[in-house]
């Protein structure tokens, strides 16, 4: 009887675990790379959630400037920011580093993890879209 | 008979002591080098220093008396650890906003472009106030010795982003100007205990 118990329960984990369910990590997100290049490159300053800090950080999350500057977020991400800007009623003008060591697949990846994880109302980016995105980033507007 | 006595007073004695040490153990240790005096236990503590902050006020251990404060090393421009650590620290501001007995102190270690005008730029946007949460500069060599007593790092390294390597520590500091407790400023759990120890203390000083 305690046998079938344990069997049950093994069996029971073994379901959640392969459906992922059940992930020690946290949750599974579609954009795994998104959110691990996320974690890396974009969390100490934009905290996990992306509620950003302050007045100092802006939010990414439920973002109203990323929804009507979809095709500079990639030059952002690559290039960093100085310019001033007003997100959800609010100025920032805190300098953004830039990060050249993102290719355009791992851009990709961060922007649709922050649409799809923090987002409600962000369509997602492809690849060919951020790949013009960044053709045209205007010269230079990020940290010397 | 004598020796039956004696053995049960001893074990007493025993009780007794072990009460004792159980209840100093519920008090928050002395943490840093402490050294000897005439056969005293020295603990280490805090130096006189002389800094300004966002305001203009100096700021020096009379800003503390009477308080326990929370102190932490960052730069306003720091691409890295920085927000993490500022938003436990602001987490603890907002905890203890309203307990006069509980400060916070900011050293910034970029004096150059840290100026007076630029730390109370950093504290606005971060929506914080002095005497609550001061942001101080002052001689550089002076905040990166004391970082030292603080057991932090803080130096210039250029290899290192933004210029400069530092822990992400935040520091308790007592009425006595000793160390009692500290955490990893980027991890909430970390400060979750933290500021445990905080009301440990409160308790401890404040009878």
């Amino acid at each position: 009887m305690r046998l079938q118990k344990v069997h049950a329960l093994a069996f029971f984990a073994t379901v959640l675990y392969s459906t992922g369910l059940w992930n020690c990590q946290g949750s599974v997100h579609p954009y795994p790379q998104g959110q691990d290049l996320y974690r890396i490159h974009c969390a100490n300053c934009h905290m996990e959630n992306g509620e950003g800090l302050g007045q100092l950080i802006p939010p990414l999350a439920n973002s109203d400037w990323l929804k009507n500057n979809r095709n500079v977020a990639a030059c952002i991400i690559r290039n960093g920011l100085s310019d001033t800007i007003q997100v959800n009623g609010k100025t920032y003008s805190q300098q953004m580093p830039k990060n050249l060591v993102l290719s355009e697949t791992e851009i990709t990846n961060i922007l649709n993890y922050v649409a799809t994880a923090m987002n409600d109302t962000l369509p997602v980016w492809s690849i060919p879209e951020v790949v013009e995105d960044l053709k045209k980033c205007p010269p230079q507007s990020g940290l010397k | 008979m004598n020796k039956l006595l004696i053995l049960t007073a001893s074990i007493l004695l025993l009780l007794v002591s072990q009460c004792q040490l159980s209840t100093e153990s519920t008090s928050l240790p002395y943490l840093g080098r402490h050294s000897v005096q005439n056969g005293d236990t020295v603990y280490h503590s805090i130096p006189d220093f002389k800094f300004v902050n966002q305001d203009s006020q100096q700021v020096t251990p009379a800003s503390f008396a009477d308080k326990i404060y929370v102190a932490d090393f960052f730069f306003t421009s720091c691409p890295t650890i920085c927000p993490k650590v500022a938003q436990q620290m602001l987490r603890i501001y907002q905890k203890y906003e309203k307990d006069p007995r509980v400060v916070l102190l900011s050293h910034s270690i970029d004096t150059r472009h840290d100026t007076i005008p630029a730390l109370k730029d950093y504290a606005s946007k971060l929506g914080v106030n002095a005497p609550r949460w001061h942001f101080v500069t002052g001689d550089k060599s002076q905040i990166y010795k004391i970082a030292d007593d603080y057991m932090s790092i803080a130096k210039e390294d250029a290899n290192a982003p933004g210029g400069f390597d530092h822990s992400g520590y935040v520091i308790l500091v007592d009425r006595n100007k000793h160390l009692r407790s500290f955490a990893n400023g980027t991890d909430p759990t970390s400060v979750d205990r933290f500021m445990n120890d905080m009301d440990r203390l409160l308790k401890e000083q404040y009878q």
